[in-house]
């Protein structure tokens, strides 16, 4: 499910940019394992020749190709210099200022207690997080873009240090224009990662940035510890429920694959999702027939993407009644909890807290289980 | 002396057009921070200093060959299809190239065999995308020499539209996000973001397109008066055909390859430069359309990036509200229209 609404949410995020070229800078240099890196798939650390530590990002166009980026302690001027005369992308340590594009990057800066590196952001109602309100109803969060794409204008005055990037693979010649004027763009893929916790582990990329490595580094063993705490309490599910998931846009079922986030989520969460056996790790387009034929007898629908209430989805799609999870109204979705400019937090907060998005499956699915919790993202749609 | 004088005012009009594109964008620069870049030295202000050169002239630059290159290709094929409705966009040939980069962008991600071997950034981009142009400017080509008919041209070229458009809608059905989403943003053109070798090489393509228009003004100005006056006053129609098909596809593939799909400033600009002009003749209208081609392209980029504001509008949908009026209005005084 997250996937249709991810898709949903980046058709907003539209930039208007072609994309023509794309300056990649060589290399990786692959040490990963010695940062203990685990789950993600999209970052890795290393080093150069000269020894200074490296980031390099996938691309999420072309999966073989990394981006790479030379990361330098501040006080090293000397060392500075000189790795600018070599490398392309170096970026000073701790980065001191900030512009981010995704609500995901939010709650991570939250937790590192950085918010306040954060000059502008694309989309400001998006933000549901109340101390980034407070710092945009102060002024020092910028709009940068008011219909989701960045304005590279606004961005060249604000002048920060350092862009996480969301949707600028599209729009590589503007990350060129950035570069020559010597802001290094980050493209930020923690929402390509397929394993919960693999999104999760971004952190550790905005800790090294900003210098709160250990923090970063204990809260995301905070979150993979609790992860596996609810995993093992689901264990004891005496059931298996079946679930469906997704809903029906422009006549097409988008329903997550089987190798996605959110399948791995269901599965870990002890439910039967009923499109597992599919090898997809993005949503699957299917026909509302082939849905009704395989889920007619789901016992629960989790995340019919932006659906609220259960009238309007019956009145938006009567052939939802096929399903037996649908007339027992047992429909779970995230979409009824915003924050203060309408923000979905499940969006916001999901990525970072994948051992929450469990914990609320496992309560859902199997009652009883996980005595005195209260969800954080889910809900039963209203009548 | 009445020419001199409409050319001084189309050079004075792109000197003020471009003046107006450098200095306003989303970020305010005052007018004498401008200037002072623009004809003194750096300015203090650093980011001021990249907005202007690093941002938004090449952003001019880009908008200048683009706005010149379509207007040519519009007049080209205006002339050659002796049909003053002519122009790449309404006669598919932005279709066509769109169909091409869609195939790129989209066929590798729905596993068409072979289009994952072609880079899909930069060159093959734009070779696809002149292809795609090259291939219905043919098939109009085709169309045209079978039927006089210059509706039925007109609709052949809505109808190659309209398959693009039903091919690209099954390749949207099909493929990944990520590559919808780069196609989507590809449609909507943008002029910002073009740099170094690609603005160059931009420049060059509308350049070669122009020298190898001048020495056909002639053959234009004759076919003006029917296929058989041009004939018996020796000129090579074949030739002259095959040399606008090569210049059109090219300039219009090379453009919406690197900028997107811009409608009916090809379309819009020979009108308008003819009406202005009060002249048909091509060795006056090149330079004219490539004048009036490179002031409407700056005008529009100038609304599309909202003064004071950071939010842009694609550049695509400014150029067809500015130029689609202009199409219906011709229509309406047609029996006055030149060509």
């Amino acid at each position: 499910m997250g996937a249709i609404v991810l898709f949903l949410a980046n058709m907003k995020t539209f930039t208007r940019h072609g994309c023509y070229f794309i300056h990649f800078i060589l290399v990786v240099f692959c040490t990963s394992s010695l940062y203990g890196q685990t789950y993600a798939k999209g970052f890795r650390w290393g080093s150069t020749p000269e020894g200074y530590k490296t980031l390099a990002v996938r691309s999420s166009i072309q999966p073989e190709k990394w981006t790479s980026y030379v990361l330098i302690p501040r006080a090293q001027h000397q060392k500075i210099i000189r790795a600018k005369s070599t490398y392309k992308q170096v970026i000073s340590l701790p980065v001191a200022s900030l512009v981010l594009t995704s609500t995901t990057q939010i709650p991570a800066l939250e937790a590192l207690g950085e918010l306040n590196k954060v000059r502008g952001f694309t989309g400001l109602p998006y933000i549901s997080s109340q101390s980034a309100r407070k710092a945009i109803e102060k002024g020092s969060i910028k709009e940068v873009g008011a219909s989701g794409s960045l304005d590279i204008e606004t961005v060249l005055e604000l002048a920060p240090e350092l862009i996480l990037g969301y949707t600028m693979d599209q729009t590589p010649g503007f990350v060129a224009v950035l570069s020559k004027a010597q802001i290094p763009t980050i493209l930020f893929q923690d929402w390509q990662e397929q394993n919960p916790l693999g999104r999760t582990e971004w952190i550790k990329v905005m800790g090294v940035l900003l210098d709160k490595e250990t923090e970063a580094n204990t809260y995301f063993n905070q979150v993979v510890d609790n992860y596996e705490r609810v995993k093992k309490i689901a264990q004891r599910a005496k059931t298996r429920p079946t679930v469906v998931s997704g809903a029906v846009y422009q006549d097409v079922w988008y329903v997550p694959g089987g190798k996605s986030w959110m399948a791995t989520l269901f599965s870990d969460a002890q439910a039967d999702y009923l499109f597992n056996d599919s090898d997809q790790t993005g949503s699957l387009a299917l026909s509302v027939e082939t849905v009704i034929e395989k889920a007619n007898q789901a016992a629960f629908w989790i995340a019919p993407a932006q659906h609220t209430s259960w009238r309007e989805m019956k009145s938006d799609q009567p052939a939802y009644t096929a399903i037996k999870a649908f007339t027992q109204k047992k429909v779970v979705t995230y979409a009824l909890n915003k924050g203060p400019t309408g923000g979905v937090l499940y969006f916001e907060q999901a990525a970072l807290r994948p051992d929450w998005v469990l914990s609320d499956l496992v309560y859902f699915l199997h009652p009883g289980i996980m005595t005195g919790y209260t969800p954080h993202f889910f809900n039963y749609t209203t009548p | 002396m009445k020419t001199s004088i409409s050319f001084s005012l189309l050079l004075l009009l792109l000197g003020a057009a471009t003046l107006l594109n450098i200095g306003l964008g989303s970020v305010w620069i005052p007018p004498q921070e401008v200037f002072q870049s623009l004809f003194h030295g750096p300015l203090i202000d650093q980011s001021h200093e990249y907005i202007l050169w690093s941002y938004r002239a090449p952003k001019t630059a880009t908008a200048m060959a683009v706005g010149g290159g379509l207007a040519l290709c519009g007049l080209l094929m205006q002339s050659l299809f002796r049909n003053p409705l002519s122009g790449p966009y309404v006669l598919g040939l932005s279709s066509g190239a769109s169909l091409g980069v869609s195939l790129l962008i989209l066929g590798s991600s729905i596993g068409l065999p072979g289009w994952a071997l072609i880079e899909n950034t930069g060159i093959g981009r734009i070779a696809a995308a002149a292809l795609g142009a090259v291939g219905v400017l043919a098939l109009v080509v085709a169309t045209a020499s079978r039927v006089k008919d210059t509706m039925a041209l007109l609709l052949v070229g809505l109808m190659i539209g309209s398959i693009t458009s039903a091919v690209v809608s099954i390749f949207t059905y099909l493929s990944d996000e990520q590559s919808l989403k780069q196609y989507a943003i590809w449609t909507m053109g943008q002029l910002g973001g073009i740099q170094g070798p690609w603005l160059y090489g931009l420049w060059i393509l509308v350049v070669l397109g122009v020298l190898l228009s001048i020495p056909l003004a002639k053959s234009m100005n004759a076919v003006l008066l029917g296929e058989s006056t041009a004939l018996s006053l020796g000129i090579d129609l074949k030739t002259y055909q095959w040399m606008v098909i090569a210049i059109t596809g090219a300039l219009t593939g090379g453009i919406t390859a690197l900028v997107g799909p811009i409608a009916f400033v090809g379309l819009a600009v020979p009108h308008l430069c003819r009406i202005g002009l009060q002249t048909s003749d091509h060795r006056l209208l090149i330079p004219a359309v490539l004048i009036g081609g490179a002031i409407m392209m700056l005008l529009c980029d100038t609304v599309a990036q909202w003064p004071g504001s950071a939010s842009r509008l694609p550049i695509n949908a400014v150029t067809s509200l500015v130029g689609a009026p202009i199409l219906i209005w011709l229509i309406w005084r047609r029996k006055k229209a030149f060509v």
